[in-house]
């Protein structure tokens, strides 16, 4: 508690404590592998593994794309953590201004605060438009949008310690999604696999790009780091645990899909999770896709949260002197009002298009820059707390 | 709340300021004056008498509330050895009553409304508190609310030195604590704190005394009045002190590092900080094997689910996703739904509507009558309502499952904010389907995640997550394999076992 | 203090305004339990449905009603059903009937609006009908019993004793699409008052191009390594007047312990050759001659039913190679095992010429409970 109070207090992170110290959780290393693991598990095995597939290029080898994007996320992250780990008690908001200056800092604060409610919009207008097709079309897109929003507002105003034991409970929901995964294989067909890389590597490499987009989430280390007790190389342990589980998780559930539906079949699916779950009767429920999707939207709840979240902080910060309470309801009502704006599929994919885009300047570009500017300037941050 | 807190304080002062700010009437040396004092004090009410003696030559009187004090004992104790004394040490004549000498007035009309009687005697500036209280005790029952099977069949009792000597019995160790509060402005209610002084947790301790003090109500009738008072979350639907009439379960929980508090005048004892969980354990649990107790106790966490989720959730499959039903169910079910005229929201808040009225019908009504509406609610309502068409025979069985299964939770208070849960439950239901009842849950354990009880996660050990402490969650393990108490109220030290089975590992 | 109320009047409205945008009440719906298509002679999609209803009260009987319309698609047709009956709705449909002139044409596109539709069942079963698929759906009863019901019973029952493999809606989309592989689809018929297995109707690509009969399409299922729960022949072994029962011999496998082993070799010249190899135990269920006491003898049956059933495999596979339907899936294994060899190949034209090596080997290993 000590180490994340004092933390937070510098970062401006504001914790009207009720809680008394002693109900504090020292077991931090489990949570933020949670943490992580949940964040960028719940963006989806829904719509994610689609976008492997759906790619012309991988064909049947979509599974080793996502074996390669994670490598490629594992390396991002290897060079995220060098930042971090030279300003241990700031998140990418102080970040900017310690390097930078004052000025372009909080230009930069504000860019990112605009990229991460981005994301949260287009996870959100995606997710929205599952559920809608899958099961319930007529519904409104403001309604389910609001629902999300409602749920952000709640949790949000929170501190992060509430925010992270949420996506503890949820992380319990994951095996449930394995094993309803694991139904598939009463009917699949391996020969599917084979050739192995049939559509020759470049191509797989191709796909693996797009399938490091779908993998959203891990970018939260640029706000979370400093919030999470421990050694900074324990910190690197956890999160790089939590990229291989969930590359191994989405590796698995593509390759399911692709033995399940053949690599020509796949190809005009775009959800094949959902697909193949509709297919299953688990126990005297005949249609397993609706109790999954039911399952899932607590999840991908859990990742739109983390995005407004970590928006929320960065108004607070800029706005409202450190406290994001205030700064929350603004921050879900941006991310609503981007989930809004596209009107039709095409759009959304354009967003999408945007954003992954996006995705690969704030974290894969400016990190690097102000890491190297770092480096050449020889800024450092305080000790850790 | 820090706000709010000074605020109170500039009103009224600190609490102990308070008191001792109410002015001090010294006694004065004549009889009547005293007298006098003491009659206005108490508005020349009717029930106290008042009796002249002589003593040491000297005029005295001895005043007492009829209807607090103990006739015979007054007559044996105290008027009796001084009629036959006449003079010399009270100590010394009066053995069997507890004296105590007094100058401030209001202490002694203070003692006077507590049962005690008070003798003045003539040019004496000092008066003498004879304890004279009478008890009328009720017998020591077993709560009817918490029954066991197996195990301890007592109960506590409206008298708090009764309760505390049913605790004290069980825990007869030199380091059981007990402090008491006096609470309330006008009427004052005696609270007692009880806890293991080298288990409890310091700052626990601290916060409980703290929110106690804080009370500046008039008075404090019930727990009820307590636990509100003392709440984290006092808007949350979740009971946030564990309510208990058993003392084995307070034993139980004192021996974990918790805080009882126990109130004069009911038979409650209020315990925290606790999580969800602790509501869904029972003696009962401990009683039994342990295969059976982890059985039992899955169930009923089963039921937790089942009771606030069960109509939602039928609610959902019938009015959006009929698609998930197997066909040999669906049309079985749909063939009884054909007759309903209502939506299933409406259909579903019906029944609940009539199981909710017989259910509070039931609890009013002396137990003779109480059978008259089972039969009225069983057969007529269930039978008539569906011959009617008004309700599905499916609609009814959810219903009557979700009622047994509220009923399975081991405390009053929990069951009945989970049936309360179901509104909303079940509204969502029917607006979003399952996305709804999904929307839902995610709230209510957003909340359950926010709350705490007295700075204990509610949720624990789920979240934060503590896999040690599952042992004794979900399931109960064996008792020698739960060395430790469980880590959320912090105990100061976790030992509760170590080798009671070393005996086995000794055995070749 | 504004914010939070704005917060409740948001979650407010949600609930409360509109509401039940997506209710669609069971009680309302029109379950269809069967449908069928057929092709009309000018090229039309003839949709016959099969609507189950339950009478309401307190012992629910159940109820069939069956509707025909014609439409240019299967949506179409569909949607004049849609003018008739109120609130039809598809999604615990059982089983789908092809009448056998629209499985000629392209199935896949009769198929496509299922496949769209993320409320149909895909676990329905599929059957192509010899004849109309209307005039089966239209006797409502098939001796006391429903005739969506009877048709279900019908195709497990088939399924389970190895007539047909075990297709589904869902199963034969990845076979539809997959270049090297083909389906087979249970084929029924209406003789009189009743329905019957008429065998197994072969297709390639998205059309159907042949039938088995059901002593055939049981030896398919062996040859494709996915047999039902039990398989039984019926043979003659012993030389004489084939109208003696006691000159047949019945036995029957146990689904579980059949063996397949299927190798697809490729020559240096570019042929395809198979190795498929049957171990079948089995047992004897009928004998009239009954020595299977003796070792000799039932040696003999071995042989003797071995070469039967390699001989009429040997048969099967030249229907299949006829009708061009790779059931066995040796295109597959091609592409995934041989690239090379596959890109040259044009599979339609070039699956006749693989050749086969089927050998079934029986043997017997039990006898119920006489010797």
């Amino acid at each position: 508690m000590n180490a994340i109070h004092t933390c937070s207090q510098e970062t401006g992170i504001y914790y009207k404590g009720m809680e008394v110290p002693w109900s504090v959780n020292r077991a931090e290393l489990p949570r933020d592998n949670s943490l992580f693991s949940s964040c960028r598990h719940s963006s989806g095995p829904v719509s994610s593994p689609s976008l492997t597939m759906s790619n012309p290029w991988a064909k049947g080898g979509g599974w080793i794309s996502v074996l390669i994007s994670g490598l490629a996320v594992q390396i991002t992250i290897l060079l995220l953590w060098m930042l971090l780990r030279r300003f241990p008690s700031s998140t990418i908001y102080d970040i900017g201004s310690l390097i930078t200056g004052r000025f372009l800092g909080k230009v930069l604060a504000l860019a990112y605060v605009g990229y991460f409610l981005m994301v949260g919009g287009t996870v959100l207008v995606r997710a929205a438009g599952i559920i809608n097709k899958w099961i319930l079309p007529q519904t409104p897109r403001w309604a389910l949008v609001s629902l999300v929003a409602a749920a952000a507002i709640y949790l949000g105003r929170g501190n992060l310690r509430t925010v992270a034991r949420y996506y503890v409970l949820i992380s319990f929901l994951i095996p449930f999604f394995g094993l309803l995964i694991l139904y598939g294989y009463s009917d699949v067909d391996f020969s599917y696999i084979f050739p192995i890389g049939e559509a020759g590597w470049a191509n797989i490499a191709k796909g693996a790009t797009e399938t490091v987009t779908a993998m959203y989430g891990f970018e939260l280390l640029l706000f979370v780091y400093p919030f999470v007790e421990g050694k900074s190389g324990g910190k690197l342990k956890a999160v790089s645990l939590a990229v291989w589980f969930v590359t191994l998780f989405y590796t698995f559930v593509t390759l399911t899909g692709l033995i399940f539906f053949s690599p020509e079949g796949i190809q005009y699916i775009p959800e094949p999770v959902l697909y193949m779950l509709m297919t299953f009767q688990v126990g005297v429920v005949d249609r397993a896709d609706q109790i999954f999707l039911s399952i899932w939207f607590p999840n991908v709840t859990a990742s739109i949260i983390s995005y407004i979240y970590a928006g929320a902080n960065g108004l607070g910060y800029l706005f409202h002197r450190g406290n994001h309470k205030k700064a929350i309801f603004y921050a879900a009502l941006i991310c609503l009002v981007i989930s809004l704006i596209p009107q039709t599929p095409a759009h959304v994919d354009r967003l999408s298009k945007i954003v992954d885009q996006l995705t690969f300047v704030f974290i894969g570009g400016l990190p690097v820059l102000l890491l190297l500017l770092a480096v050449l300037l020889r800024k450092k941050g305080g000790k850790a707390c | 709340m820090y706000r709010k807190r000074k605020r109170i304080q500039s009103r009224y002062g600190k609490k102990e300021s308070h008191s001792s700010k109410q002015k001090e009437v010294e006694s004065a040396s004549s009889l009547a004056e005293n007298v006098d004092y003491i009659k206005e004090s108490l508005f020349q009410s009717a029930d106290l008498k008042k009796r002249s003696v002589h003593f040491d030559g000297r005029e005295g009187m001895l005043l007492y509330i009829e209807s607090l004090t103990d006739d015979k004992r007054l007559w044996k104790e105290v008027l009796q050895p001084i009629t036959r004394h006449r003079e010399g040490e009270l100590e010394e004549i009066l053995p069997a009553v507890d004296i105590k000498p007094e100058r401030d007035l209001t202490k002694g009309v203070d003692a006077l409304v507590d049962g005690n009687s008070l003798l003045f005697l003539e040019e004496s500036r000092e008066f003498f508190i004879l304890g004279t209280g009478a008890a009328y005790k009720r017998d020591i029952k077993e709560p009817e609310n918490e029954s066991v099977v197996r195990g301890a069949h007592d109960g506590f009792v409206e008298q708090l030195t009764i309760n505390l000597y049913s605790i004290r019995k069980r825990i007869n160790s030199p380091r059981l604590k007990v402090r008491f509060f006096e609470i309330g402005r006008i009427a004052k209610t005696k609270v007692a704190m009880v806890y293991m002084e080298d288990l409890a947790n310091p700052d626990l301790i601290k916060a409980v005394e703290e929110r106690v003090n804080t009370i500046t109500a008039d008075t404090l009738t019930s727990a009820g009045f307590l636990q509100e008072f003392t709440e984290d979350a006092p808007l949350s639907p979740f009971p946030q002190h564990l309510n208990t009439e058993r003392p084995d379960r307070t034993v139980a929980h004192v021996m974990e590092g918790r805080v009882a508090l126990l109130l004069e005048g009911d038979p409650t004892a209020l315990i925290a900080p606790v999580t969800l969980f602790a509501f869904y354990q029972t003696p009962d649990d401990y009683h039994s094997r342990w295969i059976v107790g982890s059985f039992v106790r899955a169930i009923r966490l089963m039921s937790f689910l089942i009771a606030f989720q069960l109509p939602a959730f039928y609610i959902a499959t019938i009015a959006f996703h009929a698609a998930i039903l197997p066909i040999d169910l669906i049309f079985s079910i749909k063939g009884s739904l054909e007759q309903v005229p209502f939506p299933p929201l409406i259909e579903a808040l019906l029944m609940e509507l009539i199981f909710e009225l017989l259910r509070e019908a039931g609890i009013r009504l002396p137990s003779r009558v109480g059978q008259t509406i089972g039969i009225v609610g069983g057969l007529v309502i269930g039978d008539a309502i569906v011959k009617a068409g008004l309700v599905s025979y499916t609609m009814i069985i959810v219903v009557a499952m979700t009622a047994i299964a509220s009923f399975l939770v081991p405390s009053n208070e929990m069951s009945a904010s989970i049936r309360i849960l179901r509104f909303p439950m079940m509204i969502a239901a029917a607006t979003f389907g399952y996305i709804g009842i999904s929307f839902v849950l995610m709230i209510i354990f957003i909340h359950l995640i926010k709350i705490h009880s007295f700075g204990t996660p509610y949720l624990a050990p789920v979240a934060p997550l503590r896999i040690r402490d599952m042992k004794d969650t979900f399931l109960r393990f064996p008792i020698w394999i739960l060395r430790n108490r469980p880590h959320d109220p912090h105990p100061k030290r976790m030992e509760q076992e170590s080798i009671s089975r070393e005996w086995n590992r000794r055995d070749p | 203090m504004l914010r939070k109320w704005v917060c409740w009047l948001m979650i407010a409205s949600v609930f409360l305004l509109p509401g039940c945008w997506d209710q669609d009440l069971l009680k309302d719906a029109r379950l269809v339990y069967a449908k069928g298509y057929d092709r009309s002679p000018d090229g039309k999609v003839i949709q016959t449905l099969v609507i189950r209803r339950v009478t309401p009260g307190e012992e629910p009987k159940p109820l069939n009603t069956v509707h025909s319309a014609v439409g240019s698609t299967v949506r179409d047709a569909s949607e004049s059903n849609l003018l008739k009956i109120d609130n039809l709705r598809f999604y615990k449909f059982q089983v789908e009937l092809l009448g056998e002139s629209l499985a000629k044409k392209d199935l896949f596109s009769y198929m496509d609006v299922i496949y769209r539709d993320p409320e149909a069942p895909l676990t329905a079963k599929f059957a192509v009908v010899d004849g109309k698929a209307s005039d089966i759906l239209q006797q409502k009863k098939v001796s006391e019993k429903l005739i969506g019901e009877y048709l279900v019973k019908l195709i497990e029952s088939g399924e389970e004793q190895s007539t047909f493999p075990q297709e589904t809606v869902q199963s034969i989309r990845p076979k539809m699409l997959d270049p090297g592989r083909d389906f087979v689809l249970p084929d029924i018929k209406q003789k009189g008052k009743e329905v019957v297995i008429k065998g197994a109707a072969m297709f390639h690509g998205h059309r159907m191009t042949g039938t088995l009969d059901p002593d055939q399409s049981i030896l398919f299922t062996l040859l494709s390594g996915e047999p039902g729960k039990s398989a039984r022949f019926s043979k003659k072994v012993n030389p004489g007047k084939v109208t003696n029962p006691s000159n047949y011999i019945t036995v029957s496998a146990d689904g579980r312990k059949v063996k397949r082993k299927m190798k697809v070799n490729v020559r240096r010249n570019g042929e395809v050759e198979v190795d498929l190899e049957v171990n079948l135990p089995v047992t004897v269920m009928e004998y009239a001659q009954d020595r299977l006491d003796e070792e000799k003898q039932v040696k003999r049956l071995n042989k003797t039913l071995s070469k039967i059933l390699t001989e009429e495999a040997d048969e099967v596979i030249g229907k299949m190679k006829k009708a061009r339907c790779d059931g066995l899936g040796v295109g597959r294994q091609l592409i995934a095992y041989h690239p090379e060899v596959w890109k040259e190949k044009k599979w339609s034209r070039d699956y006749p010429k693989v050749r086969f090596h089927p050998k079934v080997k029986v043997e017997i290993v039990g006898s119920g409970i006489l010797n």
